[in-house]
């Protein structure tokens, strides 16, 4: 699809220019990266905000479900709690109905490992 | 002893020399969204299923407590990757397990020793083949 870009500031214009031709890329490919990471930017930046909130009310409530959902999956969603389940799948089903498209689910009282080592020739962030 | 037979294998990947790797498929139980993955497998990484951003985005619906999140010791420091529960398959073999992605940085594809360490692998290096095994019997052993 073709569109015409009128009164772009012309020292961006120019910078825009040489970074494409640096990354060996045309003008067009640069502004289309360009805008969809300002898009993914900020449907990330929705995404970070409610998993926050999740856990800032997982992390209220963390006494709470260590006494009563013993081995049970706790769910979040919204910055709110919106149950427990039995299996992973009931978990995705409580999530679903409250309209939830991402949640926070912990299994309480499960061990899960820390970590671990990570040795060098894989590693590439 | 036991008795094992190739069920399925994938020609190595990636560029030279090239990589062992395993096809994988990832569902996550929220949207009941599904992706085959063609992963590299990797002795070298203690975790699960690394996955790239984007693909973390779509899979990682239901995702840990920040408490639970992965803290892996590199030589360049340590790294935390987000963790979300996912199943996985891998030729018939089903496993409830994680998909990883670093906190910061766009991440990659890789099979770590957790995931590993549940899969019976052959690697066919003069072959350049990836298989996974299933137990045909036990042998008695004198």
């Amino acid at each position: 699809m073709d569109v015409i870009v009128r009164g772009m500031d012309e020292r961006l214009h120019r910078k825009l220019k040489a970074e494409a031709a640096m990354r060996g890329i045309s003008l067009s490919r640069a502004l289309e990266q360009a805008v969809r990471a300002w898009l993914d930017s900020r449907q990330e930046k929705a995404a970070l905000d409610e998993n926050e909130a999740n856990n800032i009310a997982y992390e209220r409530m963390k006494d709470q479900l260590n006494r009563k959902y013993r081995d049970r999956y706790v769910v979040f969603g919204g910055g709110r709690f919106l149950g427990s389940a039995d299996t992973l799948e009931q978990a995705g089903a409580l999530a679903r109905a409250n309209a939830e498209r991402k949640a926070l689910v912990a299994k309480i009282g499960a061990k899960r490992p820390a970590g671990g080592e990570w040795l060098w020739s894989s590693l590439e962030l | 002893m036991e008795l094992l037979r190739a069920v399925g294998c994938l020609q190595y990947g990636g560029p030279d020399p090239e990589s062992p790797v395993l096809e994988v498929r990832a569902k996550e139980s929220l949207l009941g969204r599904e992706k085959t993955i063609t992963a590299p497998i990797d002795t070298g990484f203690a975790g699960y299923l690394l996955v790239p951003r984007d693909l973390y985005a779509e899979l990682g619906t239901m995702e840990l407590p920040r408490e639970d999140f992965g803290i892996y010791s590199t030589m360049a420091g340590s790294v935390t990757l987000r963790r979300a529960e996912v199943k996985i398959s891998v030729g018939d073999k089903e496993l409830d397990t994680f998909i990883e992605t670093p906190l910061h940085g766009t991440g990659r594809m890789l099979l770590g020793r957790r995931i590993l360490s549940e899969l019976d692998l052959a690697l066919l290096g003069r072959n350049r083949m990836c298989c996974h095994l299933r137990s045909v019997r036990k042998l008695k052993t004198t």
